[in-house]
């Protein structure tokens, strides 16, 4: 580093820290993150899946535009939100928070060229994966099911 | 050239660190999903309304103003103004794009880097117009600031593992076979490819079987996250850990299938240090020409053939 940079650079390392902190305290705060990505791995997890009608797989990421991988976080939060709607039966939170996802697909629809339009129905499943023994086991359940307008 | 650091850094290697973040950024800001609300703002989005980033209409003119501000950035004429246009528009997408349920991590560190360059030339502009310091010393702090940031970014990583799991991250490691199998499977639904399922099966039990092996793999994975900061102590650590990192990196994409393509390219522009790689290498080959010429040209005077 030059002399002059060095003038101007007093402190090193601050911005390292000041970002660290940053990170810390932010507890995710768009941009800023504390990165906490696979921080922990438990012998279970579980990641959505759409269909069809037929139960065929649908791509979101051809048919909406929209990877399958943001899909678990993205009902998380609806079902969450679904929760907080204290007008209806918290049981009824994550059919809602279901559907809402399966619209929020339709309404936000950016289908890659020469995508197919989506089917006339869409279900989206939950897919659990856990480990047993050697192997990993898949199983998955419907959460919802609805007719595309 | 120095390989020394702290040593001076070239004008044409800062020149050269400019146009390869301008690349990645040209390059990767189309990728950020736009949506046309943000049902759950996120971060920045909670203070401003950042939805109109995903209006159709304005979409031109978006990708105008980037290209402008990149090009400033290019050419080093109005560097704040570029930076903060180029920092908002980012910034605003990626909000945007995290607004929906999920953070799109995948931006967050471009836009750590904007912010952190934008506050390295801001000091540099304040230093020029109070003591006259060379505007090349913007150059040098925005490349230290940036290389601090994605230092800071890998061991935050290293950090929220060590407490996340309390300690416990290497014993669960084998775990990971859970998040294989759920990141095929959501791989396999993107390309409608099964054999992609099955890739994730055989993945998830190797790393069940061989439980030993995936921790020394991920152990020292992130062992590398925990001590990035020695990176910063010179050219050849930061090109070891950069190329480290890049490493790491591939082997996430190869067992997770995740690819990290802004996080590659800094390290390959600003801790591989690519620019300054190929200029060494294209003034080592010249120089051996030039050796090479004198010798053939002596030889031919004095008519000894060179030793």
């Amino acid at each position: 580093m030059s002399d002059v940079a060095r003038r101007l650079r007093r402190r090193p390392g601050a911005m390292l820290l000041a970002m660290v902190l940053a990170g810390i305290a932010s507890r995710e705060w768009y941009p800023f993150s504390p990165f906490p990505m696979y921080a922990t791995f438990t012998p279970y997890s579980w990641h959505v899946l759409i269909t069809d009608g037929d139960d065929r797989t649908v791509s979101t990421l051809q048919r909406f535009g929209i990877s399958a991988i943001p899909l678990r976080r993205m009902l998380e939060r609806r079902v969450l939100t679904a929760q907080a709607d204290t007008s209806q039966p918290p049981e009824s939170a994550a059919a809602r928070g279901s559907v809402a996802l399966l619209h929020f697909l339709l309404a936000e629809a950016r289908p890659q060229p020469g995508a197919l339009p989506p089917p006339p129905r869409l279900r989206l499943w939950r897919v659990d994966s856990r480990v047993d023994g050697t192997h990993v086991v898949s199983t998955r359940e419907m959460l919802a099911e609805i007719a595309v307008p | 050239m120095s390989w020394r650091y702290p040593g001076p850094r070239q004008a044409w290697e800062l020149r050269l660190q400019r146009v390869g973040f301008v690349l990645l950024l040209a390059w990767r800001f189309p990728a950020i999903p736009r949506y046309s609300a943000q049902p759950i703002p996120a971060g920045v989005a909670q203070l401003v309304d950042v939805s109109w980033m995903g209006n159709a209409a304005l979409a031109n003119w978006i990708y105008a103003a980037f290209a402008l501000a990149l090009l400033g950035y290019l050419i080093d004429r109005a560097m704040l103004a570029a930076l903060t246009v180029l920092a908002a528009l980012w910034i605003g997408a990626g909000a945007l794009a995290s607004s929906q349920g999920s953070l799109a991590h995948d931006t967050q560190l471009v836009g750590l880097v904007l912010l952190a360059q934008w506050i390295a030339y801001a000091r540099g502009a304040w230093a020029s117009w109070r003591r006259g310091v060379p505007r090349r010393a913007a150059h040098e702090l925005a490349v230290d600031y940036t290389q601090q940031v994605v230092v800071a970014t890998y061991l935050l990583a290293g950090l929220m593992k060590l407490v996340l799991s309390r300690g416990a991250w290497i014993a669960m490691a084998p775990n990971v076979a859970t998040d294989i199998v759920k990141v095929h499977g959501q791989r396999a639904a993107d390309a409608l490819d099964a054999s992609l399922i099955a890739r994730g099966d055989r993945l998830a039990a190797f790393a069940l079987t061989h439980t030993t092996a995936i921790r020394l793999m991920m152990g020292g994975a992130w062992l590398l996250e925990l001590s990035s900061p020695v990176a910063l102590l010179g050219r050849i650590p930061a090109m070891l850990y950069g190329g480290a990192l890049i490493g790491m990196h591939r082997g996430i994409e190869y067992l997770m299938m995740i690819r990290f393509y802004e996080n590659e390219a800094l390290l390959l522009i600003y801790f591989v240090n690519l620019p300054y790689l190929l200029v060494w290498a294209a003034r080592y080959c010249d120089r051996t020409r030039r050796r090479r010429n004198h010798h053939s040209d002596s030889a031919v005077a004095t008519g000894v053939p060179p030793a």
